[in-house]
């Protein structure tokens, strides 16, 4: 991943970090418009501050905490969000409930209604495999806080999709 | 492990039981396989976090952005390599230059200048009358009154030499081939004391010295060819050229 002087191979970069990089964007922000921009701001953002890093390992963490940045300055200055609160859910499952059938549309809808904090948390959580450590270090704050958040993200996943699916069941047999 | 405990460690999220030290997650394991309430749920969970981390990830890539990310990124760095270029351009031509400079001063020999020389000598010769002479001594700050006794129809040219080290303006007489120059010294300069009026005969050079009539403060050494200082005096005509 370097190249032959110690350097960055941006190149390399690319190949090995874009797609994960997208996802990420594009379910941070919800666009697809506005996760192509943050993915090249990222590779940009990087490329500038390639004398930040010397360690290949350490790059996709930290091409992840540029995107987060870049992503949480455009929240800063657009400050649209209707977010949910999470008071009401208990960090303790209580009940077996039915398991919800949603595709990623609805996932993306469920998921622009949390918090920023806890939607970056269970984002990262489900498909890039950071570890709970690894998320602490991202988002700044201490293990127990991010277990914290993921628990109670889950719930209003879980609770948001479920209504999601009985009531787009209750349309379609309204519309029979 | 009571059901609480095992609650609280579902909550956490079972990805990653990895996470739980060796002891939790054996206990954890051991209620979840006997417990009718636990088990089932962790079970539960366990499909909805596989249908959450499947769903998470199903997101349509644009196709072009791999090679459009590759072209930000070698335009990046042909910027960066542009900068470099003219930053290095910059530096190595200030080098140049100073090195170009040191070399001139080293080796820098002026073409005589042809024009110079002749305006030079144009001011000082042609027409050297006693006015000009008086306008040129007082010019050059020379509070020395020249010899009132010479023929300036004989003056050829004047100009300052150095004369044990000290600026003496000389003057220069011609009375057809023969010369005379005349040394202005100035008490300023010289202990004239030490200086007698008279003439000194040598083989073909002559030397006299004079003191000004009222000044004597100032003397003239002269410096003559020929047996009489007599010819470059008032009185005595230029020959005819
Ligand atoms: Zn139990």
């Amino acid at each position: 991943m370097t190249s032959p002087g110690g350097r960055l191979d941006f190149h390399q970069l690319v190949d090995d970090h874009y797609a994960a990089l997208y996802r990420y964007a594009y379910r941070l922000s919800g666009s697809t418009a506005d996760a192509e921009d943050l993915t090249q701001e990222t590779f940009y953002q990087a490329q500038c501050k390639a004398d930040q890093i010397r360690d290949p390992g350490a790059a996709k963490a930290w091409l992840f905490r540029i995107l987060r940045n870049a992503y949480l300055y455009r929240l800063r200055s657009e400050k649209q969000q209707r977010l949910v609160s999470l008071d009401g859910l208990g960090d303790m499952v209580t009940a077996i409930e039915p398991l919800p059938t949603f595709d990623s549309g609805q996932l993306q809808e469920a998921l622009n209604e949390l918090p920023e904090e806890f939607r970056t948390a269970v984002i990262l959580y489900y498909f890039e495999e950071f570890s709970y450590r690894d998320i602490a270090e991202q988002l700044g704050v201490p293990i127990g806080t991010v277990m914290s958040r993921l628990a109670r993200a889950k719930r209003f996943l879980r609770k948001r999709l479920s209504s999601a699916t009985s009531s787009h069941d209750r349309r379609t047999s309204d519309g029979l | 492990m009571d059901c609480r405990t095992a609650q609280f460690f579902l909550a956490l999220g079972r990805l990653r039981e990895a996470e739980l030290d060796e002891a939790d997650a054996q206990a954890l394991a051991t209620h979840l396989a006997g417990c009718p309430v636990c088990g089932p749920q962790a079970e539960a969970e366990k499909a909805f976090d596989r249908q959450l981390a499947q769903v998470m990830q199903d997101v349509a890539i644009p196709k072009s952005l791999p090679h459009r990310l590759h072209e930000q990124v070698a335009r990046y760095r042909r910027r960066r390599w542009l900068a470099y270029a003219g930053m290095i351009t910059a530096a190595a031509a200030l080098l140049l230059g100073v090195w170009l400079g040191i070399q001139w001063r080293h080796h820098y020999r002026p073409v005589p200048d042809l024009d110079l020389l002749h305006d030079q000598v144009l001011v000082e010769v042609v027409n050297p009358r006693p006015e000009k002479l008086l306008e040129w001594l007082h010019r050059n700050d020379i509070d020395v009154p020249p010899p009132p006794q010479f023929n300036y129809a004989l003056l050829r040219h004047y100009y300052i030499t150095r004369f044990q080290g000290k600026p003496v303006p000389l003057l220069l007489f011609a009375h057809g081939n023969r010369q005379a120059r005349v040394y202005l010294l100035s008490d300023q300069h010289f202990d004239l004391n030490g200086l007698r009026a008279g003439q000194q005969q040598g083989s073909g050079v002559n030397l006299a010295v004079q003191f000004h009539p009222s000044d004597h403060h100032v003397a003239y050494v002269i410096v003559y060819e020929g047996d009489s200082l007599a010819d470059f005096l008032v009185g005595d005509e230029p020959p005819a050229t």
